[in-house]
């Protein structure tokens, strides 16, 4: 007996991203700005100094805007944080951000 | 990981700390979100279970290098991959090779599925207004575009009928409402949507809301719960290993559609489910939430209301309870009770509502603080301090009218929050709580909009 045979479709739904082309990193860390973002969870306020500690000793005119100027990006104001991200992010100088923890 | 990709798309390079176990979800989520090679850096290991000494060792050691590498590493744009079109043919075959190909590509959900052919689908279609290409939203991480034509290849595949269509388009309709967040589906708590159903469709589709409600057997409660995780994978892109979108630790299987019994309801003078969510009654409405975990089948006896509600917050107080610091953090918490027909008499002929339950649930299930704030301390929520909340005003001066660890506080949030579904076995004595989780996945509902031809098409199906 012949088995059936099926013309199937694709479950899937249309990827509506569009790729982006990333800025290049700085080439000397020296003297820029980085600020952090964090979700305030899996000891960031633990990890964050200890790397602002590490990153001056490397490089000593770094400078650090530190998480709490940007608010909890997982939090309950998650979108209202995403959504002024770009604006503070510019108000502060950023050259580079540090984003965590994910754990 | 989110708002690494918002700073690189606003000109801001980035790097992401990420612990070991999840560098896979992190590729995927910048890659669903355009970034292809956002810099990670790796904390290795599992920050949670690291002493302090490991923790400070690895940061000094490890992460920083990481840091410095994702920092410096160069970037290389990477093309948008080509993809079918929704009425492609993808694949041509016999049933067993359909599964392997499906399951290769991890279209399904290791079950067996039903083919989606164009003439299956074609049927789901015929039980809506909308139109096959009619766009219903767009669902992160994957960023996929959620469409009428989908959600009946879906169906299909899950084992559905084709009547069941309008119901799997409200759900659907539901879960893309930003409010549900169904990106955060993938959390490692590993929750699981609930269906909450309401309405005449009820008996019209056959659904099971006596004994055995949430077991496996009947073909509407089944197959609809299975199409949710089906298109969980499929169209946000919720997936375990190989691909690691979803990240539940453990997780669950999927919820079953939980009918209420309308009919039992109607006698008690109590409204359905779906009143207290803002319907009418008569309006078939869809409610889907999370449930994180359940409680135990709570046995509760005797002829008055205060018998069963005493027992309920013992138990289902106490199961609330393990969950309550995730509910003071992020400030929602939507719990279901769902009781057994015979329980929701005593308590009706005693003179209260489904309101007065909340009341009653809500004033009386208590815990301590120094349980709540250690449960949080471990899951890692190391800010967590019910003082300092209180003092900033993020939380009502209850939680901290002492200092005292054993001082009780509220199980719950608030009374309203807490959903009370009559269904179940009319012969015995049982109750189930459905704990919700937080913000992730709270209910959102939505009315099931039917055909126009809804009774001639509901007629000439074959019984």
């Amino acid at each position: 007996m012949h088995e059936p045979y099926y013309k199937v479709v694709w479950p899937l739904g249309k990827l509506t991203y569009q790729p982006i082309t990333l800025k290049p990193r700085p080439a000397n860390l020296n003297e820029i700005t980085i600020c952090e973002l964090s979700d305030y969870g899996f000891k960031a306020e633990v990890i964050f100094p200890i790397i602002r500690k590490l990153l001056k000793q490397r490089y000593p005119d770094i400078k650090f805007v530190e998480y709490p100027a940007f608010g909890n990006t997982h939090g309950t104001q998650e979108s209202e944080v995403i959504a002024g991200l770009a604006d503070k992010l510019t108000k502060y100088g950023c050259d580079l951000v540090i984003s965590g923890v994910g754990g | 990981m989110r708002a690494s990709v918002t700073a690189e798309k606003a000109g801001f390079p980035s790097v992401s700390i990420v612990s070991t176990g999840f560098l896979g979800q992190a590729q995927a989520v910048a890659q669903s979100l355009g970034i292809q090679n956002l810099s990670v850096a790796e904390y290795p290991g599992v920050i949670a279970t690291d002493s302090e000494d490991d923790l400070k060792r690895k940061v000094t050691e490890v992460l920083i290098n990481n840091i410095i590498k994702g920092i410096t590493k160069s970037v290389v744009p990477v093309p948008k991959p080509r993809e079918p079109e929704p009425t492609d043919i993808v694949f041509e075959g016999t049933l067993d090779e359909i599964q392997g190909y499906f399951y290769k590509r991890l279209w399904s959900d290791g079950l067996p599925i039903i083919p989606p052919t164009i003439d299956r689908i074609e049927k789901f279609l015929k039980y809506t207004n909308k139109p096959a290409d009619q766009i219903i939203g767009y669902f992160l991480p994957e960023n996929r575009q959620s469409t009428v034509w989908n959600i009946a290849v879906n169906g299909v595949m899950a084992g559905c009928k084709p009547e069941y269509m309008p119901v799997l388009i409200a759900i659907i309709e539901a879960i893309v409402d930003p409010e549900f967040r169904i990106q955060d589906a993938g959390s490692t708590p590993g929750w699981e949507p609930l269906i909450i159903l309401n309405g005449p469709i009820i008996k019209e589709l056959d659904f099971n809301y006596e004994t055995g409600v949430m077991r496996v057997g009947r073909q509407a409660n089944t197959t609809i719960g299975r199409f949710l995780r089906l298109y969980m994978r499929n169209i946000p892109g919720l997936r375990i290993l190989p691909m690691s979108t979803d990240k539940a630790t453990i997780g669950d299987t999927f919820n079953l559609v939980l009918p209420e019994n309308e009919d039992v309801v109607a006698e008690l003078g109590w409204e359905p489910y779906s009143v207290s969510r803002g319907f009418k009654r008569g309006e078939n409405v869809v409610t889907v939430q999370s449930v994180v975990y359940t409680s135990p089948p709570i046995a509760s006896g005797g002829d008055k209301a205060l018998d069963h509600l005493d027992t309920w917050v013992e138990v289902m107080g106490s199961t609330a309870s393990h969950w309550t610091h995730m509910a003071i953090n992020w400030w929602k918490y939507y719990p279901v009770i769902v009781a057994s027909p015979s329980i929701a008499h005593v308590i009706a002929r005693d003179g209260l509502t489904k309101k007065d339950i909340g009341q009653y649930l809500y004033d009386k299930a208590k815990v301590s603080a120094g349980s709540v704030e250690r449960l949080a301390l471990q899951g890692g929520f190391t800010w967590f301090n019910l003082k300092r909340m209180v003092e900033e005003k993020q939380i009502p001066s209850i939680y901290c009218e002492s200092s005292d660890p054993d001082r009780l506080i509220p199980v719950f949030i608030k009374p309203e929050w807490i959903g009370v579904v009559v269904s179940g076995d009319p012969g015995r004595n049982r109750s189930r709580g459905y704990i919700q989780n937080h913000e992730q996945g709270p209910p959102v509902s939505r009315l099931i909009e039917l055909p126009d031809n809804w009774n001639q098409l509901l007629a000439s199906n074959p019984k």
